[in-house]
C-alpha cells in the first residue's frame, strides 16, 4: 500500500524542520524525508550518532534543540532516502518516488513542501577537477562532522563570509592555510551596508571570531584575488592565485605559486532546484539568490498549487531566513488543508513579518557584496574540462556556440555537458558563463540562455531497483 | 589528510565510535564507526577515488555532499557508491577506480 | 519585403534540418522556424538509428532504400563527423503470432533484397551476445542498419545550410498562416509575419495544432507521448539495435490513457544505452515522465537483459512522437494550398532524412522527384473542416 499524507516535506535542514514542525503541530499529517540519517541539513548536521563530544557552540545547541524538536514532532520521518521523482495523479495530489535501504518506495502527498538547500557555485578553473580541490561545504562537513582535515597546507579561494569560516576551522584543525583569496573588491562596496550589518551582531560576533582566528593564523586575507590554477600529477601540489580586477578577470603578471595539497573553492551558494524544475515550475534568475529560482508568491507557494519551496532552495537567504520560511509555509499548509483558521494563520505570519524582513535585507547585502564574478570565466583554458562527469572542455563548449548553440539545452545537445551523473549541477554556472561572455555582443540575457532541464530520475538509480518499483504494485501491496 | 587530535573551541575534541575493519583495494585502514567512507579514506591518504572515463584522470570528493558524484567507488561489490555519504561498516570492501561489472 | 523568403521550413528536427539544408543548398533563400530550440520535439528524444528493421513493405520500399544509399557519402558531403556507424538490428521474438508476422517479412524483405534472417533462440546469442534466450522463440534478424548522433546530424545540417545563408528563428512559434485566394502567402510567429513562396511543415505531432491554423485536419495523423532513459556509459556491449517483436502486434491505436511499454533498446555512440519505450495517447503536448514509465521499461529491458540489473538509469525524457494510422508518411504538396507542403510522421525518420530534404527540394525547384511520393501525399485523408 502507498501511504498518503497531506504534506510531504522535502529536506530536512532548517527550513524542512520547521515546516514540519509547524504543520505536523496543527495538525498536518506531514511525512519528512532526507538523504541524510538525521535531520539538520548541511547547516545543523550533527555530528555521527557513534560519535561522542562534550561541548557545543550557540549554532550547535540550536540545531540540536530543532533536530530533537522535529524528532518528537508526529510526523514521521523518512531517512536516509533520496527523492528520485515527483509525479502528479489525476486528482492532484502528488506520487513521491522515494531510494532508500529502508524506505518504502512512494509515499503520496496532497501538498509538498521543497527545502532542498544549496550547494557551493561551482566555478571552473583549471585543475579543479584535480583530488584536494575541494568545495567549502565540503570541507567544513569534513572538519566539523567527521573530524577530518582534507589536507596539510591550504588555499581558500572564493568570495563571501563563509570563506572566514572555512579558513577559522582549517586553522584550528591544524592546518595550514597560506591564503584566503576573497575575488570580489569588497571594502569600498561594503560601506554602505554597515547598518544593516549591525542588526545581524550575532553573525558579525561570530565573522569577529573567525577573524582573530585568521589573524593569529597568520593566513593573508587577499582582497581581489582569485585561485586561477590548480596544478598537480595525481592531487595537488600547487596553486596559482592572483589579483583579479573589479569584473573578476585575473591581472597578468600578479600571479603567486603556492606549494598546497589542498584548494578550497568556496563561490557562494547555488540553490538546489533539481525538484522544481522536475515539475516545470516558472522560474526565475536572481543573480543576487543565487541563480535560478523558482517564483513564489507570498506564501511561498510556487507556479504550481500546493507546490512550495522555502529556504536556500528557492533562493540563498541563510539558515534563519530558512526557518521563518519554513513556519509560514508550514502555517499555510495547515490552513489550506483545513487545520487552522484564517485569521489563527493570519496572526502567526504577523509575528514572524518583522524578523523574515530583516533577513530579507541581509540576504540582499550578502549576495550585492558576494556573488562571484563574471569575469571568472576568463580563468578558462581551452583544455579545461568544463563538464566533469562527461569531460567537456572549454574549446567544445566554444565550438558548439560558434555552431549556433545559444541556450544551454543546445550546448548540451552538442557537447553532452551535464548529461552524466550529476545531471549538470556542475557545470550549468560555468557552461552559463561561457554562453554569456561569448555572445556578450548579441546582448544575450540570462532567459535566453536557460537551465538544464530535468527529469527522473533525479539521481542514477540502478535499473533493478526501478523495476521493482512499479506504483500499481506498490498500491495493492497488502491488500 | 589526518584525523584532527587537536582540540580548539571551534572543533573540540570528539570520541569516535568503535573501531571497523575496512579495506580499501584489499588494504585495510583505520575506520571508526560513525565516519564516512570518505573521511576514512581521505585519512589514509588515499585521495583518488575513481578515474574519468575518456582521460582517465584521477577524481575526489569535491563537492562533499552528495551532489557531484565524484566520490564514486565500488563497496561491497556495489558500484558507483558516493564514498562521502556512505558510513564505514564492519567488514566493507572498498574498491577504487572499478568499472561496472555486469 | 524584408522578411520575404523563397522558402520557410517550420520543425527543426531530422527532417526540417534537412529540408532548410537541401533549399538552401539549391540556392533558394530559406528561413527555419522553430517553438523551441533545434531538435527541441521527437528529434532530441530518438535513438539516432538507421534502421529498416519497421519498414513499411507495401510503399516505403524505394523510400528506405534509396534513404539508406545517402548515407554512404553524408559524412563527406557535410564535412562532419556524425558518429556513424554500422549496427545489426534485432527483433526478438515471444510468441508463435510474432513468429508469424516475423517469417511473412523475412520472406517479403528478401524477395526484395533486404538482407533478414529469422535466428532460432538457441542461437541468439551468436548475434547478440548479452541476450538472456530463455523465454524466446529466436528473432528477426538484420545486419546492415546503422546509427549516428542526432544532435551532430542536425547541427550539420543546420550549419551547413548558415554557411548558404539559411536564417534561423528559434524559440518562435508560428501563430497564424495567411493565403491569397489557395495560395499560401506567409506565417505570422512571435517575431513578426514572414512571407515566402513555399512554406514546408516538418512538424511532428505539432503538425496537428498547424493543421487547425489552417482549417486542416489529416484523419491519419495522431501522436504519442513516448518515453525512454539511458544510462551510464558502458564499454560496448550490445552489436544490434533490438526492439520487440510485439511492436508489430499493436495496433495504430492506443486507447487513451494506457501506457504501453515495449522494449527498444541501443547503445549510443558514447556508450549509453538507450532503454525504451513506453508510450500513451494524449491530448496534450506535456512531456512530464508519467510515474509507471520507468519501471514498466526498466522490466520490459530487464526480462530479455537481466545482465543490465546493476546498470545505473541516468535520465529519462517524453516526447509527443507523430504517427499515421496506415504506417506512411505526410509527404508532399498539400492539395488545395498552393505553396504548402508536408513532410512529417515518418515512421523510421533517420533513414529517410538525407532524402527527404533532396526531395522537396527537387519537387520546389522542379515540381518533379526522383522518389514517387503518390502514396504518402497528405490528401490521401485530408478534409478541410472550415
Amino acid at each position: 500500500m502507498i501511504e498518503s499524507f497531506e504534506l510531504a516535506v522535502i529536506g530536512a535542514g532548517p527550513g524542512g524542520m520547521e515546516a514540519t514542525i509547524s504543520a505536523a503541530g496543527h495538525g498536518v499529517r506531514t511525512v519528512l524525508i532526507d538523504s541524510y540519517p538525521q535531520p539538520g541539513g548541511q547547516y545543523f548536521m550533527r555530528i555521527p550518532t557513534d560519535f561522542k563530544v562534550d561541548y557545543e557552540n550557540k549554532t550547535e545547541t540550536a540545531g540540536r534543540n530543532l533536530v530533537n524538536s522535529v524528532l518528537k514532532s508526529p510526523a514521521p520521518k523518512i531517512l536516509n532516502c533520496l527523492v528520485w521523482g515527483l509525479f502528479q495523479e489525476e486528482d492532484g495530489s502528488w506520487l513521491v518516488g522515494l531510494y532508500g535501504e529502508k524506505a518504502p518506495k512512494y509515499i503520496r502527498a496532497k501538498n509538498l513542501i521543497l527545502s532542498t538547500g544549496s550547494y557551493d557555485t561551482p566555478i571552473a578553473f583549471p585543475g579543479w577537477t584535480l583530488p584536494g580541490v575541494v568545495s567549502s561545504g565540503g570541507t567544513l562537513v569534513l572538519l566539523k562532522n567527521q573530524r577530518v582535515a582534507p589536507g596539510k597546507r591550504a588555499v581558500i579561494s572564493g568570495t563571501g563570509p563563509l570563506l572566514f569560516s572555512v579558513a577559522a576551522h582549517l586553522i584550528k584543525a591544524g592546518v595550514e592555510v597560506v591564503a584566503v583569496c576573497e575575488a570580489n573588491h569588497i571594502l569600498p562596496r561594503g560601506i554602505k551596508h554597515a547598518f544593516t550589518m549591525l542588526r545581524q551582531w550575532d553573525r558579525l560576533t561570530e565573522g569577529a571570531k573567525y577573524m582573530s582566528t585568521i589573524l593569529r593564523g597568520k593566513a593573508p586575507y587577499k582582497i581581489g584575488w582569485s585561485i586561477v590554477e590548480a596544478r598537480g600529477q595525481a592531487a595537488v601540489e600547487q596553486a596559482v592565485i592572483a589579483k583579479v580586477d573589479k569584473s573578476g578577470q585575473p591581472i597578468a603578471g600578479t600571479e603567486q605559486v603556492l606549494d598546497v595539497d589542498l584548494v578550497v573553492s568556496g563561490f557562494t551558494l547555488t540553490p538546489n532546484t533539481g525538484l522544481l524544475r522536475m515539475l516545470d515550475c516558472e522560474m526565475t534568475y536572481q543573480p543576487g539568490k543565487g541563480g535560478w529560482i523558482p517564483l513564489r508568491d507570498q506564501d511561498f507557494q510556487t507556479s504550481i498549487p500546493g507546490v512550495f519551496a522555502i529556504g536556500d532552495g528557492a533562493g540563498i537567504g541563510g539558515a534563519e531566513n530558512a526557518r521563518l520560511e519554513g513556519k509560514i509555509a508550514g502555517t499555510v499548509v495547515a490552513k489550506n488543508t483545513g487545520h487552522l483558521s484564517l485569521s489563527r494563520e493570519k496572526q502567526i505570519r504577523n509575528a514572524l513579518q518583522a524578523g523574515l524582513q530583516q533577513q530579507q535585507r541581509f540576504g540582499g547585502l550578502l549576495s550585492d557584496l558576494f556573488s562571484p564574478p563574471e569575469g571568472l570565466v576568463s580563468l578558462l583554458k581551452d583544455d579545461t574540462i568544463i563538464c566533469r562527469c562527461e569531460e567537456i572542455s572549454l574549446a567544445e563548449v566554444k565550438e558548439a556556440i560558434r555552431n549556433g548553440a545559444r541556450s544551454i539545452g543546445e550546448v548540451k545537445m552538442l557537447t553532452r555537458t551535464g548529461m552524466g551523473n550529476c545531471q549538470g549541477r556542475m557545470c550549468e554556472h560555468s557552461v552559463t558563463a561561457i554562453i554569456a561572455h561569448e555572445l556578450a555582443d548579441e546582448g544575450i540575457t540570462r532567459e535566453e540562455i536557460g537551465y538544464y532541464s530535468i527529469r527522473p530520475p533525479l539521481h542514477p538509480l540502478p535499473q533493478s531497483f526501478l523495476a521493482d518499483a512499479v506504483p500499481e504494485e506498490e498500491e495493492k501491496l497488502y491488500e | 589528510m589526518f584525523r584532527i587530535k587537536k582540540t580548539s573551541d571551534m572543533l573540540p575534541a570528539i570520541q569516535r565510535g568503535e573501531p571497523v575493519h575496512i579495506t580499501v583495494d584489499g588494504k585495510p585502514i583505520e575506520a571508526y564507526q560513525g565516519e564516512t567512507v570518505a573521511a576514512a579514506m581521505l585519512a589514509a591518504g588515499i585521495h583518488t577515488f575513481y578515474k574519468s572515463r575518456k582521460l582517465q584522470q584521477p577524481r575526489s570528493l569535491y563537492c562533499g555532499m552528495g551532489i557531484c558524484y565524484e566520490c564514486l567507488v565500488t563497496i561491497n561489490g556495489v558500484h558507483a557508491q558516493r564514498a562521502c555519504i556512505t558510513p564505514v561498516a564492519e567488514g566493507m570492501q572498498i574498491e577504487t577506480c572499478k568499472e561496472l561489472e555486469l | 519585403m524584408h522578411n520575404h523568403f523563397d522558402a520557410i521550413v517550420v520543425g527543426a528536427g531530422y527532417i526540417g534540418s534537412s529540408v532548410a539544408y537541401h533549399l538552401s543548398r539549391a540556392g533558394l533563400k530559406t528561413a527555419i522556424f522553430d517553438q523551441g530550440s533545434m531538435a527541441a520535439g521527437a528529434s532530441r528524444a530518438n535513438y539516432g538509428n538507421i534502421q529498416i528493421q519497421d519498414l513499411e513493405l507495401q510503399h516505403s520500399v524505394p523510400m528506405i532504400q534509396l534513404g539508406q544509399s545517402r548515407f554512404a557519402t553524408l559524412e563527406e558531403e557535410l564535412d562532419w563527423d556524425l558518429g556513424l556507424r554500422k549496427l545489426g538490428g534485432l527483433l526478438p521474438i515471444e510468441n508463435e503470432n510474432q513468429w508469424t508476422i516475423m517469417a511473412e517479412r523475412e520472406k517479403a524483405l528478401q524477395a526484395i533484397g533486404i538482407h533478414s534472417e529469422i535466428i532460432p533462440a538457441n542461437r541468439l546469442q551468436e548475434v547478440e551476445p548479452c541476450i538472456d534466450p530463455s523465454g524466446l522463440l529466436g528473432g528477426l534478424y538484420h545486419l546492415h542498419e546503422g546509427q549516428l548522433d542526432p544532435f551532430q546530424l542536425i547541427n550539420a545540417y543546420l550549419t551547413r545550410g548558415r554557411e548558404r545563408g539559411l536564417k534561423e528563428y528559434y524559440h518562435c512559434p508560428v501563430t497564424s498562416f495567411e493565403l491569397a485566394g489557395t495560395k499560401i502567402q506567409s506565417v505570422q510567429t512571435a517575431a513578426g509575419n514572414f512571407s515566402a513562396e513555399h512554406i514546408v511543415l516538418c512538424t511532428g505531432a505539432y503538425t496537428v495544432s498547424l493543421g487547425k491554423m489552417l482549417g486542416l485536419k489529416w484523419d491519419m495523423l495522431h501522436y504519442v507521448l513516448g518515453q525512454a532513459m539511458v544510462s551510464e556509459a558502458i564499454p560496448i556491449q550490445l552489436r544490434n539495435h533490438l526492439a520487440s517483436a510485439s511492436f508489430f502486434e499493436m495496433s495504430a491505436d492506443i486507447p487513451k490513457g494506457v501506457l504501453l511499454a515495449n522494449m527498444a533498446i541501443s547503445q549510443s555512440t558514447h556508450g549509453n544505452l538507450l532503454l525504451g519505450e513506453s508510450m500513451f495517447e494524449a491530448d496534450h503536448f506535456k512531456t512530464h515522465m508519467p510515474a509507471e514509465s520507468l519501471p514498466r521499461i526498466a522490466r520490459s529491458v530487464l526480462k530479455y537483459f537481466p545482465t543490465f540489473q546493476k546498470l545505473r538509469i541516468l535520465r529519462g525524457w517524453s516526447a509527443a512522437i507523430a504517427d499515421t494510422r496506415d504506417g506512411l508518411p505526410l509527404f508532399g504538396p498539400v492539395a488545395g494550398f498552393e505553396g504548402l507542403y508536408l513532410a512529417t510522421a515518418f515512421r523510421s525518420t533517420v533513414i529517410v532524412t538525407p532524402l527527404v530534404g533532396e526531395t522537396l527540394a527537387q519537387l520546389i525547384t522542379s515540381g518533379k522527384s526522383e522518389l514517387d511520393i503518390q502514396a504518402f501525399l497528405p490528401e490521401r485523408n485530408a478534409h478541410v473542416s472550415h
